[in-house]
């Protein structure tokens, strides 16, 4: 399929002058379900030296036909840009078949807009739309872009490939020819890709070239973009000026020495609301897990969050005493508050800066901005790091939040020092939901009465809690139906106590009375019935042509005990087999018992990965085809034959 | 602009006298409040209309509130406030402040306060974060705006989400100014008086609740609201102001007004390229117009004067609603069908009330068809009639009946209710075999699903969609009846807009499932009932509030049919038997019949499914919903198959 579309594409640029009512059906008929694709996308960085530092900016063109004449109604266009990257240029236009020719019919009318982003409070992210005029088929629209880069750290890296399908994606770097630049290659070989490295005058052109690119397809449950799009890093390593040889970012040490400069002014050691604070927390407790732990929990409860990115917002803390009065701040700002107020605490304590599990590289492969976008603190106590991230109000002391886990942190530890530490992944023990059954049965109604504990902890309960909390009390039992149903819709809770919702140390206890109309199957002098109430995973196979990994928040376990009193008057007929599947990333099994007037099943389920690999997917389907069947199985009771 | 309103001589000006507390108190709340995250204390809400030195009329709107928060949540939610704002507004005032938990004021500086535009519906914005919040906390704050005044008919919600103890709202103006203020939904009538030589109408309401959504509702029309309007000038004619006969004579000149020769020349251009056969009759032509024109111009939610001009729209293939409508109204008038322009609004919104006139209720068009009794939405991409978005039905509308005098042609306005469409028009039918003859627990499955009417809108879908997401729509039902099906085989027929309203959307499905029956020593569960998909239900909702209100009337047909296995027995067929209904003047208005047919082994279950009312009151939701639950019962049906002796 490839090679025939390049065929394709090579017998249209050798035409040259074929009419472009045979280009449109070219396309067409290499690409029937498309609406719309685009022909060229491609940047150009310009870097150059100017006195002391390096200036830089963008060039990029965008140029999409239009292959259907309902493709009109995708027919906008937009562009962004921020404090970083100020828009200096701007053209756009279709250019509308007529005849064997083209009519350039340029936009006229723009909106500039600030964007909207729920998570991010204040930020400075504008938008450009407008409409394209005269959208027919055979129509290409034609957008042309130059953005300054006011901190050449921050030039992005480029992705082949896009939600349409691309003709040409090119990207290019100009800049001096003694300008180092480190290059790199994510989900791709050098190879797959046509490079050009010219110099001419002092100005050295790096280009990086490929054709024919199908439109992306990002399959639900998918980790972000760069995991698998293929996509080219390049950034400044060096450069020269006037005073000689200049580092950008080379090392570990480059960024962190720039990073350093955002919190060399914070200092809020004399503010007399933040010490008083930090005194009443600590006052009393020896040890130093027991006076960061009520720091921590203090920042959650009582700073709310709220992001600020605006121009160098986005990079710098503000002070703590600002925050702490504000009650109010981002993570940066989070981050601050847990150190200022460690600090006073005679805490060894630091600021982290982290990259979450968005982004895939670590500080030592890719030493720049593009690494990370999160702060937290680091504790260092017993010799061991424990990381504290107060941007999650209920995650509980000891956890890191679960979208860093398994990331890497670039700890400060003063001028010039610092240490990359892991952050570990949360073993599933901990994440844990126990559930334990007690159900009695009428087998005349077919009316299921039951008692339910549950224990949950860590990130599980954190979920878990949300619910709990977000229901009024005045209304719990209604509000909290749809959540604890089992057995079928016709599931009722007839009362429900917790404690621990809010003790973030302990695990949640619930506890619940319930009844479940219509569950059971009677039928003649026997009655049906699944010992397993809920099925989770059931059904949960990977699609067969999926391609990409599935992401996990976090590991986790499931047990469930389920135990059936025998009615009066009844007894086992049938009990089911034991079932099971192991493997190192996920497992279950399901056992049942029968005890003098019992009938017990025991159920656990370990997903044990925070990525299933397609190599995984094979086993994973035959886990849950098994774990499924087994759910099926149900207990028969029978009435016992009396004599009359 | 609005000099006609302009008084004899005098000009007033502007009350800026109101403000809020120098020291502010928390407030105690009553018992009944305690179970709601944020409470509004106050909610005062004034619109003052004045004349200027100029003598042009001028709007004030003052809108004071404090508001408590009690939880975490509700910090959350309150600590972040978007005001919107209208584009000409000027702010005349804008305080802000906390006043937290012990008492501590914390105030906003004017540089907190920021400024933005939302993209979509292109509303300015101010917003602000908020210092110093704890639980209890009040958050205070008094805006005042001035505006160029809209007088021709504005809605207010007294009733927001958020319970309020206590909400006002003022409407102040010059003595000459006559409005008139409807209230509706239990809010109490506007009281009028005289202040300072000036008309007031106050209303005010006490504790009133937070709305709620609850299943088959419509939360916005049931509102506690009202709509002012002015009534008349006394120093002018005297005669009402706000009137839909001037609104008619307006759009339908618009709408009608023959194009110039150019255009015309396009338009005719235009219109022979609609494939029309020679058998169609008016309705398949007001169908091939419609999807063609609809196919070919791009419909913009934008306002702009060359959206609207014909030359430009044909030219460019896009139009915005209002271009687009007059476009369907040229190319009908040349086709030589009759139309007629409707406007309406949705009824999600709230609904029009014919005995109000009043222009907030004109929102969108609506062509309708006398001939063949069909409406028409010009911007509804996916609708062709005869259906148009549910959101327009069930409503009244305003409707321009062209009237001619002398070789003078103009338009009367007539006010009209929209009928919903038939039950019969949106099906939802499922043809299922069930094949045990090879493995009892693993049956082999035939699917046939077709949809038509609001459930055929996949069908237009299919003309936007990508590959993978047709894929998806394809499977969509599918999914919802089968979890894990193997050996998948989906046809789909009849997709894209081309055979919207002409046939149905059908997905023919082959495949195996071991989901549908349990097995257990040697005896199978057949557990039927699933195989309609899960059904809504309504088991737990306790303390209905709101009466019943469906999107659109609907009707299902299931079908299913299977030969009992060899060598085995089913002795509890009978209880597939359901007949749960409701019935008006003998009429079943919705129903849910389960009939089953047994000739030797064959077995055939037929399910009937509809309703057909719209609106429910609250008095009959039990009734209704017995008839839901019906089909979630159905749900729970299962089958016991067991070996002959």
């Amino acid at each position: 399929m490839r090679k025939s579309i390049s065929c394709l594409f090579m017998l249209w640029a050798g035409g040259g002058l074929l009419a472009q009512t045979s280009e449109l059906s070219m396309y067409r008929a290499i690409y029937p379900d498309d609406k719309v694709i685009r022909l060229e996308h491609s940047r150009t960085i310009n870097l150059e030296v100017a006195g002391d530092s390096i200036v830089a900016s963008l060039e990029e063109t965008t140029r999409n036909l239009i292959l259907d004449d309902a493709g009109g109604w995708s027919g906008g266009g937009e562009v962004s840009y921020n404090y970083w990257m100020p828009l200096r240029e701007l053209e756009a236009y279709t250019l509308v078949p007529n005849g064997k020719k083209y009519k350039k019919r340029e936009v006229e009318t723009f909106k500039d807009l600030k964007t909207w982003d729920g998570s991010i409070f204040a930020h400075d992210d504008m938008q450009r739309s407008w409409i394209y005029p005269s959208l027919v088929a055979g129509a290409i629209t034609h957008q042309y872009v130059v953005k300054d880069i006011r901190e050449p750290r921050f030039i992005s890296p480029w992705y082949f490939g896009s939600f349409i399908p691309e003709i040409t994606s090119r990207y290019s770097i100009v800049c001096p020819e003694d300008m180092e630049l480190t290059i790199r290659y994510f989900n791709m070989e050098e190879d797959d890709v046509t490079f050009s490295k010219t110099t001419n005058k002092g100005r050295t052109t790096y280009t990086w070239e490929q054709q024919n690119l199908p439109a992306l397809d990002i399959e639900d449950g998918a980790p972000s973009a760069p995991y698998f799009i293929p996509h080219i890093m390049a950034y400044v390593r060096s450069y020269t000026t006037t005073q000689g040889r200049q580092t950008l970012m080379d090392k570990v040490d480059d960024l962190h020495a720039w990073y350093a400069t955002f919190i060399d002014s914070l200092d809020s050691s004399g503010d007399p609301e933040l010490r008083a604070i930090t005194d009443s927390l600590v006052r009393g407790k020896d040890e130093d897990v027991e006076k960061i732990k009520a720091i921590y929990y203090w920042v959650q409860n009582n700073i709310k969050y709220i992001a600020f990115e605006e121009g160098w917002g986005g990079f710098v803390p503000r002070q703590a005493s600002e925050v702490c009065s504000n009650r109010y701040g981002d993570c940066k700002d989070m981050a601050t508050m847990i150190y200022e107020m460690g600090k006073m605490a005679g805490l060894d304590i630091h600021l982290a800066w982290i990259g979450t599990r968005d982004i895939p590289y670590r500080y030592e492969e890719v030493p720049t901005p593009i690494s990370d976008n999160h702060m937290i603190a680091a504790v260092q106590y017993n010799g061991a790091w424990t990381f504290l991230d107060a941007t999650s109000e209920h995650l509980p002391f000891g956890y890191p939040s679960s979208f860093i886990q398994g990331k890497e942190a670039l700890i400060h530890l003063g001028d010039g020092q610092f240490e990359l530490a892991s952050v570990p992944v949360v073993e599933a023990s901990r994440n844990a939901l126990r559930e334990q059954f007690t159900i009695e049965l009428d087998p005349e109604k077919q009316l299921l009465k039951g008692v339910a504990t549950e224990e949950v902890q860590g990130y599980r309960k954190m979920q878990i809690g949300g619910r709990i909390r977000n229901a009024k009390a005045s209304s719990l039992l209604n509000d909290l139906n749809r959540f604890y149903t089992v057995g079928n819709n016709k599931f009722r809770l007839e009362s429900f106590d917790y404690t621990h919702l809010n003790d973030k140390d302990q695990s949640l206890l619930v506890r619940y009375d319930f009844v479940v109309p219509d569950y059971a199957k009677s039928i003649g002098d026997e009655v049906y019935v699944s010992l397993q109430l809920s099925n989770y995973f059931e059904g949960d196979l990977v699609q067969a042509d999926r391609i990409m990994p599935l992401e996990r928040e976090y590991l986790s376990v499931f047990e469930k005990t389920v135990e059936l009193l025998i009615p009066e008057g009844y007894d086992v007929s049938y009990m089911p087999e034991k079932s099971a599947y192991q493997n190192d990333d996920f497992s279950f099994r399901i056992n049942y018992f029968r005890e003098a007037d019992k009938v017990r099943s025991e159920t656990s389920i370990e997903i044990n990965h925070l990525l299933l690999e397609p190599g995984q997917f094979e086993n994973w389907n035959t886990m849950i085809e098994t774990l499924s069947e087994a759910y099926r199985e149900l207990v028969i009771l029978k009435k016992i034959q009396t004599d009359e | 602009m609005l000099l006609w309103l302009a008084p004899l001589s005098l000009w007033g000006q502007s009350d800026l006298s109101y403000d809020w507390e120098a020291t502010p108190q928390l407030h105690e709340l009553d018992s009944s409040y305690a179970d709601a995250g944020t409470v509004m204390v106050l909610d005062k809400h004034e619109v003052a209309f004045y004349y200027d030195i100029k003598d042009d009329l001028q709007a004030q709107t003052t809108t004071h509130r404090i508001i408590k928060v009690q939880t975490d949540a509700a910090i959350e939610a309150n600590n972040k406030v978007y005001l919107p704002y209208a584009d000409e507004a000027s702010v005349i005032r804008q305080q802000v402040r906390v006043i937290n938990s012990k008492g501590k004021v914390f105030t906003l500086d004017a540089s907190d306060i920021r400024e933005a535009t939302d993209a979509e519906t292109e509303r300015k914005y101010r917003y602000f974060a908020l210092k110093g919040m704890d639980i209890g906390s009040e958050v205070e704050y008094l805006f005042v705006l001035q505006s160029i005044p809209n007088v021709t008919g504005i809605d207010y919600m007294m009733q927001s989400y958020t319970p309020k103890v206590k909400a006002t709202f003022d409407l102040i103006a010059p003595e000459n100014l006559v409005f008139q203020v409807k209230t509706y939904n239990g809010l109490p009538e506007a009281v009028r008086d005289t202040i300072d030589g000036k008309l007031r109408w106050h209303v005010e309401a006490e504790h009133v609740k937070g709305m709620i959504e609850e299943p088959f509702s419509n939360p916005e029309d049931n509102r506690m609201r009202l709509v002012y309007k002015l009534s008349r000038n006394a120093y002018g004619s005297g005669e009402e102001v706000v009137r839909y006969g001037p609104v008619a004579e307006d759009v339908y000149s618009y709408m009608a007004a023959a194009p110039s020769k150019s255009e015309l020349k396009d338009l005719q251009k235009l219109v022979k390229e609609i494939p029309f056969e020679k058998d169609d009759d008016d309705a398949m032509r007001i169908w091939r117009t419609e999807q063609f024109l609809k196919k070919n111009i791009a419909v913009l939610e934008a306002s702009s004067d060359e959206l609207e001009e014909l030359g430009f729209i044909m030219n460019n293939k896009v139009a915005n609603e209002r271009g687009f409508t007059r476009l369907l109204v040229q190319a009908y008038t040349l086709l030589d069908i009759e139309t007629r322009v409707v406007i309406t609004c949705s009824r999600f919104d709230r609904r029009m009330d014919p005995s109000f006139e009043s222009y907030n209720f004109l929102d969108t068009y609506l062509l309708y068809f006398p001939a063949v009794a069909q409406y028409l939405q010009p911007a509804g991409i996916l609708f062709r009639t005869p259906m148009v978005s549910y959101a327009y039905t069930d409503n009244y509308g305003l409707f321009l009946d062209p009237i001619t005098l002398g070789d003078f042609t103009t338009a009367m306005a007539r006010l009209d209710y929209i009928e919903p469409a038939s039950h019969e028009l949106t099906r939802d039918d499922t043809f299922i075999e069930v094949d045990f003859s090879e493995d009892i627990a693993n049956p082999k499955i035939q699917l046939r699903h077709e949809q038509i009417g609001y459930n055929a809108v996949v069908q237009v879908l299919f003309d936007y969609y990508d590959e993978t997401d047709k894929e998806e729509l394809r499977k969509q039902y599918l999914n919802f009846v089968a979890k894990a099906p193997e050996n998948l085989k989906v046809d789909s027929k009849n997709e894209g807009s081309e055979f919207n309203g002409q046939a149905p959307y059908i997905v023919d499905a082959t495949f195996n499932s071991k989901e549908f029956v349990d097995k257990t020593a040697n005896k199978f569960l057949f557990k039927i009932g699933e195989m309609i998909g899960a059904q809504s239900e309504m088991y737990f909702e306790r303390n209905r509030v709101l009466p019943v209100e469906n999107d659109f009337n609907r009707s299902y047909l299931r079908v299913i049919e299977f030969d009992i296995p060899e060598g085995y027995i089913c002795k509890n067929l009978e209880e597939l038997e359901m007949d749960m209904f409701m019935e008006e003047d003998d009429r079943r208005t919705c129903t849910f019949t389960s009939t089953v047919q047994q000739e030797g082994n064959h077995v055939k279950v037929e399910i009937v499914e509809y309703y057909s009312n719209i609106r429910e009151p609250l008095g009959n939701y039990a009734a209704f919903a017995e008839v839901i639950n019906a089909a979630a019962d159905f749900n729970k049906k299962v089958l016991l198959f067991e070996p002959a002796l």
